[in-house]
């Protein structure tokens, strides 16, 4: 019984309760980009926001299959009406006709605004003279029909030059007057969010909605066609279906392999203690780091990552070898506090070299990662408190503890032979070296794509459906940034011009710019200086007419809508409010932090080159060109070389700690050796297998580092000879511990989440092999216990 | 049109020969012509060629529009209108895609479905020379009267927006040849456009 016992155990749980209040006030977020830099540079900055909230994480695509062409429109066309009366839903695109009628309104009331062909000398009688013989020609061509709706009041043709630019984006095929893919086989259906991409609740929730308007449309169908619209699918895909799809799967993934890998390390300690009190005794450590542990990050962070708190789950792989060790190495009968002096050196120095590796995660730019850090090491420095002082004070004097050693039996044995298999294990670490060394091709996994927990099957789905459905897939993409609405909207225009040369040259196939639906105040007046006044354009249309086969009073309309032009207010931004002209506005002209950001995303770009050089004497203006892919494939080489630095800091932190607490040399190395025979093995056998390793294989080596070192730490650590029972325990109590370890990661490589799966995996194998390794070397050291014991 | 005449027997002895119902016995050419039979002569032609002259009389302007130019037909879908005179332009259509070459040069690329107006007019013409009765009754009612040897096929627009614009298509006909295509639009609008199929 100690003295102050009732003291710490109070204090144990006013903590205790003190971490749980913290808990019940945090945030739980499960917003991937904290996985994204924390600091990018400006172009950096855009493409985070774009994952993040622009138009391309707000686009859902929808396909209806399973039934003839006829019920597929009458289905696309009920569940458009639905979701176009939800104003969850910004833009909802099924092909449908009428969807674009303000649209086209807009375009007609606005177009000598709109039209960058007005200019001055665009009314002339020269220039109306050659606009009329056009109008003739327009009228003996095929285009005829459609276009003598719109001639006697737009002769100069205004009004096509803008449905082209709005009708420029690519479409799929409209068979009976919906959307479908070339066979008919699909219908196809665009919708934008009208919540941000990284709104998951919102998202999930408009996801819900569009379900419920496929099951509503089913039924809305004629009733010829109800038989047939029941046996109808609906896919969806796009960044905010994954997005949710992944929150939910991380979440069960979470919940689920928590508990698996709680109830195996209770199977295993419960058989080896035989005793449920010891069992809970045991948890006690591991429980109280978890609560301490997510109480530190939210205190630090403000909010808790639903990832940070997946690696629980590994917590209790690292932190129940604390309670293993005391519990398992205390001899039936004997006092805790009398083995605490042995084995606490080694615990605290195994605890340290942890948190040293973990360390390194806090200057992670990944918040997740260095929410990882700071949860572990906090975690793990209240474990092993807990062990230290909590758990003497609630164990009695007569505690059962480990009876059964069999683990023991075969690691001995292991441990005898282990001169000779020593050489084995040199021989399998220079091979994996070499292997290392020789690997052809690159090392790392350099696509951001393969960061995404996105499954194949699903992305391949998405591409055929953006194939068909001509989505944009935006790659490149131009951003002017300035202070005001005009100032942006004016480079725009100015970008546009230029990129306008590009299209003709056949640099690129298209573009999209602000200016083009919104120009600046400053543009739409000097558009409106340039119409004549009736009188003129009266006199002007006149002479033009002449030799044409006009008849003299058909452009009567054109006449006044000239003269109404010249008056009306100009278009402001409130105009455009609920078409989707507007909508296309709002991702096309954002602002931030007080500045405007114009963006014009460019279409099929076939020479970037010739981009960058049209616009390379403009950085005065603030414009920046993106290219997506190669910016997001940079962001992660800086990730890369990132951890590369920040293991090989926790790596080198390890090493120092290690030979100032060992203070010898031979020690140091004997404790190093195996631990980096297994790290080297983990690579090698990770590399063999995938082919490449991602930025999780690196942070998973360097938790074998953290983890592994522990075991090393004890098989270099000497014990008195006699104590042959002391021995057994102590390598029962190190298999047992490495056992957890293995199960806690082990469990989290069966996810399908990369992140999971590749920390997972590295550290149940590293563990394992760290275990091994130490073992055999243990019978390298001539003043080693095992060679003795073994005699 | 185009050399449909000229190939008519031939195909009906086909016909006869792989014994497709309707066409075993080759009708005699003053019976009415019934609209299933006609659209299973048009579907066994797969590539066809021919010259046409066209008038348009349009309201707004005080005399006709005329135009030449040549046809291109290629089964199942692929429709070419080539403009020669006055100005040379082309109207291409394959599947759902249009494409317009302008007298100006310009090119654009259109979805028949964005002016559906010229989807309409599209298939009044693809439709007939493909067979494909379904198509057609999908934007028209047709009606058929004559003989193998001198048919009328009468499209009315079923969509009433598209009613409001195209009152009527006739096409006239001689086998498997089309000799006129009138046009007829609610204003008045007349275009008439008259077909010589190429010889050889």
């Amino acid at each position: 019984m100690m003295p102050g016992r009732r003291v710490i155990i109070a204090v144990w749980l006013m903590l205790l309760l003190a971490g749980c209040i913290v808990i019940t006030r945090t945030e739980f977020s499960s917003d991937m980009s904290v996985f994204l830099p924390r600091s990018p540079s400006p172009a950096q900055q855009v493409l985070v926001d774009q994952l993040h909230e622009g138009v391309v994480s707000r686009l859902i695509l929808l396909a209806i299959e399973g039934t003839p062409p006829d019920t597929l429109a009458a289905l696309s066309t009920a569940m458009a009406g639905r979701l176009r009366a939800n104003p969850a839903f910004g833009i909802v695109s099924n092909g449908d006709d009428a969807a674009f009628a303000r649209d086209r309104d807009l375009l007609w009331r606005y177009r000598y605004l709109l039209s960058p062909a007005v200019v001055p000398g665009h009314f002339s009688v020269a220039a109306l003279h050659a606009a009329l013989q056009a109008d003739v020609q327009l009228l003996t061509s095929d285009m005829g029909m459609v276009a003598k709706q719109s001639i006697p009041a737009d002769p100069t043709g205004e009004m096509l030059r803008l449905i082209g630019a709005f009708a420029g984006q690519a479409h799929p095929a409209t068979r009976d007057g919906v959307w479908m893919s070339p066979d008919r086989s699909r219908a196809l259906l665009m919708v934008q969010t009208a919540a941000q991409g990284f709104d998951l609740d919102a998202q999930e929730r408009d996801l819900h909605d569009i379900d419920a308007a496929f099951a509503a449309a089913r039924h809305a169908v004629p009733a010829d066609l109800q038989q047939q619209a029941a046996r109808a699918r609906l896919i969806e895909t796009g960044p905010p279906v994954f997005a949710v799809q992944i929150r939910a799967q991380m979440k069960a993934d979470i919940e689920h392999l928590s508990l698996i890998a709680t109830l195996l390390v209770a199977v295993i300690l419960l058989f080896a203690y035989r005793s449920v009190r010891m069992l809970v005794l045991g948890l006690l450590p591991v429980l109280s780091g978890v609560i301490a542990g997510i109480a530190g990050v939210s205190l630090a962070f403000g909010f808790v990552h639903g990832i940070t708190l997946g690696f629980g789950v590994t917590l209790i792989g690292e932190a129940v070898d604390y309670a293993i060790y005391l519990l398992t190495q205390t001899a039936p009968g004997a006092a805790p506090a009398a083995t605490l002096p042995r084995i606490w050196p080694t615990l605290r120095l195994g605890m340290l070299t942890s948190v040293c590796g973990f360390s390194v995660m806090l200057l992670s730019s990944f918040i997740g990662f260095a929410q990882l850090g700071l949860f572990t090491i906090t975690g793990l420095v209240v474990a092993l408190a807990v062990t230290r002082w909590v758990l003497p004070a609630l164990l009695r004097r007569s505690f059962t503890t480990v009876t059964s050693l069999v683990f023991a039996a075969p690691l001995l044995a292991l441990i005898r032979v282990g001169g000779m298999l020593r050489f084995v294990v040199l021989g399998l670490a220079i091979a994996a070296a070499l292997a290392l060394g020789f690997h052809h091709g690159p090392y790392w996994d350099d696509e951001l794509s393969s960061m995404s927990p996105v499954p194949a099957a699903e992305k391949s789905l998405d591409e055929q459906l953006r194939r068909e459905m001509g989505a944009p897939d935006v790659r490149y993409l131009l951003v002017v940034q300035a202070p005001t609405t005009e100032v942006a909207l004016e480079t725009s225009a100015q970008v546009a011009g230029r990129l306008e040369a590009l299209v003709a040259q056949g640099a690129i196939g298209g573009f999209d710019a602000p200016s083009t639906w919104l120009p600046s105040q400053a543009a739409q007046r000097a558009r409106q200086a340039a119409l004549p006044d009736a009188a003129t354009l009266q006199a002007n249309l006149a002479q033009a007419i002449e030799d044409t086969p006009f008849r003299p009073d058909t452009f009567a309309p054109f006449l006044a809508d000239v003269a109404a032009a010249r008056r009306e207010p100009l278009l402001e931004r409130a105009d455009l409010n609920g078409s989707s002209l507007g909508l296309r506005l709002d991702t096309l002209l954002v602002q931030t932090d007080g500045r405007w950001l114009a963006m014009l995303p460019l279409r099929d770009v076939v020479n970037s080159n010739a981009v960058a050089d049209a616009v390379s004497d403009m950085h005065d203006k603030q414009l920046i060109f993106i290219d997506l892919k190669a910016e997001s494939d940079r962001l992660l080489a800086t990730y890369l070389h990132e951890a590369l630095m920040l293991s090989l800091a926790g790596s080198i932190a390890i090493v120092v700690l290690l030979s100032v607490s060992l203070r010898s040399l031979r020690r140091t190395v004997a404790v190093l050796l195996p631990l980096a025979a297994a790290v080297v093995c983990t690579a090698g056998l990770l590399l063999s297998e995938a082919g490449r390793l991602s930025i999780f294989n690196l942070f998973g080596l360097l938790l074998v580092v953290a983890v592994g070192s522990n075991y090393c730490l004890f098989f270099e650590r000497a014990v008195p000879e006699a104590e042959d029972l002391t021995r057994r325990r102590m390598i029962a109590s190190l298999v047992i511990a490495d056992l957890c370890t293995v199960i806690g990661f082990g469990v989290l490589s069966f996810s399908a989440i990369p992140v999971l799966h590749g920390i997972g995996l590295t550290v149940a194998i590293g563990a394992c092999l760290s275990l091994l390794f130490g073992a055999i070397f243990s019978a390298r050291s001539g003043d080693s216990i095992w060679r003795q014991g073994s005699a | 049109m185009m050399r449909r005449a000229r190939m008519l027997p031939t195909l009906l002895v086909v016909l006869g020969v792989l014994g497709v119902p309707g066409a075993a016995s080759a009708d005699p050419p003053a019976a009415i012509l019934q609209l299933p039979q006609l659209m299973t002569w048009m579907h066994s032609v797969h590539r066809a060629t021919a010259t046409f002259k066209e008038q348009k009389f349009v309201q707004m302007l005080n005399q006709p529009l005329q135009s030449s130019g040549r046809l291109i037909y290629v089964a199942p879908d692929e429709l070419q209108k080539e403009t020669l005179a006055p100005a040379r332009s082309a109207l291409i259509v394959e599947g759902d895609h249009l494409t317009v070459q302008q007298p100006d040069g310009k090119v654009r690329q259109l979805s028949l479905s964005e002016f559906p107006e010229l989807g309409a007019l599209v298939e009044s013409m693809r439709a007939t020379l493909a067979g494909d009765p379904a198509t057609l009754e999908r934007f028209y009612v047709p009606t058929l009267t004559g003989t193998a040897g001198n048919w009328s096929l009468q499209l009315a627009p079923r969509d009433p927006r598209l009613r409001k614009l195209l009152a009527l298509i006739r096409i006239q006909g001689d086998g498997t040849t089309i000799r006129t295509v009138e046009t007829v639009e609610d204003n008045g609008d007349r275009t008439v456009m008259t077909i010589t199929p190429d010889l050889g």
